[in-house]
């Protein structure tokens, strides 16, 4: 039986109107059109994702900013990815806990 | 003579802190004074902020100067003498050079409040001294009603022991501290409705976590003063969970519509209610971050933006006065995570308080910043920051289809939007992009004025309909800026500037500060006339192209369409007049309304009315708006005079009028090509509108030979 780990992916500061794409090893799995961010809590959007235990490569392309290149992972626990722009540039942290915000 | 203001309400005069009960009986200065009746149009208040707890050392205040037009100020006081205080006011709110004043002096007549007054001067500025006595009304800055419901299963705390946990500050007071208690210490008369309902966690549907948009449904449906209206009242939801997760403790959800920040909710199975097991209280900690949480959000409900970005701006919005960041501040609207040392440090400083710079906004701020369903989240300026961007493949043009942007007095201002691919390549954008509005600000400002965003009274969501803009082609729409939730922003005579951005995922586009006159009235007659005629009522009606129920405001057109025919504002109002003879409609009639509680139409004994078209009347009223077809043209619009023409047209033909749809075709037509309308447009015809309202229209098709006339 394959085992699948959660992966949730939490867009949090400096989206406004950002054209965002998700792709898990090279396929698209998740797209946002206006991805803006609540500033009451500091969050555009959250995209849980289930995927099969292993190595996956992760990119989060938001359009106009540079790109980050792909993130590698090795899925064995909930991962929590979360993706902030500051001064146009994408910075993505991981955690093994989901963010707090409120 | 002034009118003898009401006696002081005794409930302000109630003591449920013993700081206050030593304000009130001690003569304790702060609090809320009043000038003449509320319901005069000559009322005043005054604000002073010198005693008592957490005072700011400020004084702020309503000045009126003429029954349409009033300034708010703020000044910093020190003590200058025996119960004076004076100082420099620093903040008017608009500017109106007559209430120019650069110094306040208060004097505070030391007696019991009923009988306290305080005599005010204000002078500086070039101007002669302007004196003022006003009557002590409260202890307290605003008034505002909280309201909190729960899901089922959720038991809401509403209080809190402050020193239940170890960790506190040394000089806390232990007390039980409730959440109406934190906010009478800031400076609100606080009431608790009665109506507290449990709340099926139906409403979260069959996930049973709750989205924004299922919030809100439930905040109408439950909230027993809910309203569509700007008020001092807001309800609080004791909630599970948010669909965003363990992460999302609490969110001031109500962003949505056009009333902003009336709801706000907590979650009680998140990240606030965990025990950590190192914790020497694991309990109380998570019961200390219920309670932050709980205060947290109804701050946003204020309009407190967080202690670590007060200084956030565009294209958020925007700070009401320049404010710095404050990440290390012991407020409510800090997290407490997020200090150095963590919640250890931030709970071991912390007064269970706001900061001194937010407790200036909420006692000091114009009201409309701070209210409830009043400005929206997030914003209370202009485009202090914002700067077009040169990558933008967008460019954005506010314009007036008219020589010169002048208007009459009373006239309604209709304004053009243009949104222009300046690229040499196509461009896809969403056709529906200026009719929503929702990516696009305008902000007006009086000379010497501050700043207001235009905020309509409605807010359309479209579905995106991919459009492809080839290079130089335009989107085109017309937007009614007279009135909106704000109330009327144009109607005082004089200079303003206007200006649009369309925020666009490639970047801003900005137009041109564009100039606007308002003239002043002709007579008294008009002056005394605009009283009626800025109302909430003429504006939405005017708005939504009419109204068969709201007949105040028919009134008042019909008046303008008769006393003032000689004017533009004659025209817009036979406009709004004609437009609901049309055609067939249906009137919800109900014959009694209960003001407290919230009921079906049906237990009302609402019945549906159906009214007749009056295609007669109607005719008339659109052949006078075009026996002047130019100064029709030039007030209503192109795309607005198109519309009116297309709408009435079809609604002529299909009951057999054909005769009057072809004339008022062949008027419309002549006149607009004879205005430059390029012929193709004026085929071209106009899709039927998917609501009754101006932003409703959709875009005059086939831009590019628009943009070949320019």
């Amino acid at each position: 039986m394959t085992h699948r780990v959660s992966l949730n992916v939490a867009l949090n500061d400096g989206f406004y109107n950002d054209h965002v794409v998700i792709a898990v090893d090279g396929r698209e799995v998740k797209r946002l059109d206006a991805a803006t961010t609540k500033v009451q809590v500091g969050r555009a959007a959250t995209i849980p994702l289930q995927l099969e235990a292993g190595r996956v490569s992760l990119t989060i392309d938001v359009r106009g900013k540079p790109s980050t290149g792909p993130v590698a992972l090795d899925l064995r626990q909930p991962t929590y990815v979360n993706v902030s722009v500051v001064n146009d540039t994408v910075r993505i942290e991981l955690s093994d806990s989901p963010s707090r915000h409120a | 003579m002034h009118e003898i203001d009401s006696d002081i309400d005794a409930q302000d005069m109630e003591a449920t802190d013993s700081d206050d009960t030593q304000a009130v009986l001690h003569l304790a200065r702060s609090g809320t004074y009043t000038r003449l009746r509320p319901t005069s149009a000559l009322y005043e208040e005054l604000r002073l902020d010198v005693d008592g707890r957490y005072p700011q050392m400020t004084a702020s205040g309503v000045l009126r100067i003429s029954p349409s037009a009033k300034v708010h100020w703020i000044a910093n006081v020190t003590a200058s003498g025996a119960n004076t205080y004076s100082g420099t006011i620093w903040y008017h709110e608009p500017s109106i050079a007559s209430a120019a004043h650069t110094t306040v002096t208060i004097k505070v007549t030391p007696t019991l409040p009923a009988l306290r007054r305080a005599i005010v001067v204000f002078t500086g500025g070039g101007l002669p001294p302007r004196r003022r006595i006003y009557r002590f009304a409260s202890p307290y800055f605003h008034s505002v009603e909280f309201e909190f419901d729960s899901e089922t299963a959720i038991t809401p705390e509403t209080s809190i022991d402050t020193c239940e946990h170890p960790t506190h500050p040394a000089t806390l007071a232990c007390e039980t501290l409730s959440i109406a208690k934190v906010f009478q210490r800031a400076g609100f008369r606080v009431s608790s409705s009665t109506d507290e309902d449990v709340i099926p966690v139906a409403g979260a549907g069959p996930d049973t976590v709750w989205s924004n948009a299922e919030m809100h449904d439930t905040m109408q449906t439950y909230w027993s003063r809910f309203s569509a209206l700007p008020r001092w009242a807001m309800w609080t939801f004791f909630a599970r969970q948010h669909e965003d997760g363990f992460g999302l403790g609490g969110i001031m959800f109500d962003d949505i519509g056009a009333q902003h920040r009336q709801g706000t909710s907590l979650f009680y199975d998140s990240f606030i209610s965990e025990e950590p097991a190192s914790d020497p209280n694991p309990a109380a900690f998570a019961r200390r971050m219920r309670f932050w949480t709980v205060v947290h959000e109804m701050g946003h409900s204020f309009n407190l933006a967080h202690a670590f970005q007060k200084a956030l701006g565009a294209p958020y919005g925007s700070p009401w006065i320049p404010l710095a960041d404050d990440p290390e501040a012991r407020s409510f609207m800090n997290y407490p995570f997020l200090v150095a040392g963590g919640a250890d440090a931030f709970f071991s400083d912390f007064e269970y308080r706001f900061s001194d710079q937010e407790l200036l906004f909420l006692r000091h701020a114009p009201e409309r910043f701070v209210q409830m369903g009043n400005e929206a989240w997030f914003s209370n300026h202009g485009f202090e920051n914002l700067e077009h961007d040169q990558a933008s493949p967008l460019a954005l043009t506010l314009r007036f289809n008219r020589p010169t942007a002048v208007f009459e007095f009373l006239e309604p201002v209709v304004a053009e939007l243009k949104l222009t691919n300046i690229t040499n390549e196509p461009y896809i954008i969403d056709g529906n992009t200026l009719r929503s509005l929702e990516r696009v600000t305008i902000v007006s400002k009086r000379e010497r004025g501050a700043a207001r965003r235009h905020r309509g009274y409605a807010q359309l969501l479209l579905r995106p309909q991919k459009r492809v803009l080839e290079p130089g082609e335009s989107l085109y729409e017309s937007v009614f800026l007279s009135a909106g939730v704000n109330g009327f922003d144009l109607a005082e005579p004089g200079n303003y500037v206007l200006q649009a951005a369309y925020h666009g995922a490639d970047g801003t586009a900005l137009s041109r500060p564009l100039g606007v006159r308002v003239r002043p009235p002709r007579n008294y007659d008009e002056e005394s006339f605009a009283q009626d005629f800025y109302s909430d009522a003429v504006g939405r009606v005017l708005a939504f192209d009419g109204s068969r129920v709201l007949q105040g405001a028919i009134d008042c057109l019909k008046e303008a369409a008769d006393r003032h025919a000689d004017r533009a504002v004659a025209i817009h109002a036979q406009v709004a007049l004609a437009m609901p003879l049309i055609k067939p409609g249906v009137v919800l009639d109900l014959a009694r309304v209960s003001a407290t509680t919230q009921q079906s139409a049906a237990a009302l004994g609402a019945s549906l009315r159906p009214t007749a078209a009056q295609l007669t009347e109607a005719l008339s009223r659109v052949e006078t708006v075009l026996s002047k077809p130019n100064e029709a043209a030039e007030t209503l619009g192109h795309i607005d005079l198109k519309y009116y023409a297309d709408k009435v047209s079809r609604a002529a033909a299909k009951q057999g009028r054909d005769a009057d749809a072809s004339a008022l075709q062949a008027t419309t037509t002549s006149t607009l090509k004879a205005r430059g309308v390029p012929e193709r447009i004026l085929r071209a015809p106009t899709q039927p509108a998917t609501a009754e309202t101006r932003r409703a229209r959709r875009a005059v098709p086939d831009a590019a030979t628009a943009a070949s006339a320019e």
